[in-house]
């Protein structure tokens, strides 16, 4: 018959989100799974553990999620056209898609990696996990052809799929920036481990 | 009055906790006091939260921890037990007795 293990994945997060008492959770993680407690209790113990993590750090660095979210919508606004004169003329303006796909490119990432920036415990873990989520930024591209459809109007994309696809690295390298930058606004005011 | 002015307001979960260490005195530790919060209370709480709760309640003081000793069924590590300090006997006594007095007459067992 095959041994019950505590599925390590679910431990690991109790490890990493567990918070001052971690080593005692896993404890009674163990404990209680011994005593026959199912996997799946163990999966929502993790789960919970990464929710509860994630709840109480919202809560302390609201400021930096909300800075980040307005910096993004400055960033759109600025971009797109707001005034019928100007729509208009936007429709006219070819370069102006171009804007728009460049302004995504560089936006979308810059936000992930702003959000894990105020997400993340540590400065180098959040660049690194605003750089990896950065990756993710070309499946975003349909959405930067919409905008760019409701605000110049309907057309093909300027910018080729191929170069796109090229972008993560710049897209990666944008999220660190926005990382450090919330994290070094977030250490300006609370402690925050190097 | 300069006292409530001052201090932090406990949550509901802190709260609850709180009083379930002051329940068990010296054998409140994690999962005795999440089974403790199910039998009295019927919510079943994730180990997580109740330690975020425990958490907070020592930053403010009201409550302090132990180490016990490391078991082989937990894989090495030990539990952390828990017990009030006088401060935090002092805020458990006079929320459950404010409580008692804000709550009416009828829903009192």
């Amino acid at each position: 018959m095959k041994e019950r293990r505590v599925p390590p994945l679910a431990l690991a997060l109790l490890r990493r989100f567990g918070g001052r008492f971690s080593e005692s959770l896993e404890g009674d993680m163990l404990e209680e799974f011994a005593a026959g407690r199912s996997l799946l209790w163990c999966w929502h113990q993790g789960l919970s553990a990464a929710l509860v993590h994630a709840k109480l750090l919202l809560r302390q660095r609201m400021v930096a999620f909300i800075a980040a979210a307005l910096f993004f919508a400055a960033a759109l606004w600025s971009l797109a056209p707001a005034t019928a004169p100007v729509m208009d003329w936007a429709r006219t303006v070819e370069s102006l898609r171009l804007l728009i796909q460049l302004g995504w490119l560089a936006g979308v990432p810059f936000l992930l990696g702003s959000v894990a920036g105020a997400a993340e415990r540590s400065r180098v873990g959040a660049i690194l996990l605003g750089a990896g989520l950065a990756y993710m930024t070309p499946i975003t591209a349909p959405f930067d052809s919409a905008v760019c459809d409701l605000c110049v109007g309907p057309g093909s994309a300027v910018i080729p799929d191929a170069v796109r696809w090229l972008t993560p690295l710049c897209s990666a390298l944008l999220a660190g920036l926005g990382a450090w930058t919330v994290t070094r606004i977030s250490s300006s005011h609370r402690e925050f481990p190097a | 009055m300069e006292y409530m002015r001052r201090r932090d307001y406990l949550g509901h979960l802190e709260l609850m906790v709180l009083l379930t260490v002051w329940r068990l005195k010296a054998e409140a530790y994690g999962i005795s006091i999440a089974k403790e919060i199910e039998q009295q209370c019927g919510y079943s709480m994730a180990l997580a939260g109740i330690y975020s709760a425990l958490e907070r309640l020592q930053d403010k003081g009201l409550i302090r921890s132990r180490r016990g000793a490391p078991t082989r069924t937990r894989g090495g590590r030990a539990r952390t037990y828990f017990d009030l300090t006088a401060a935090g006997l002092e805020e458990a006594q006079s929320t459950f007795h404010a409580l008692a007095r804000l709550a009416p007459k009828a829903a009192m067992p």
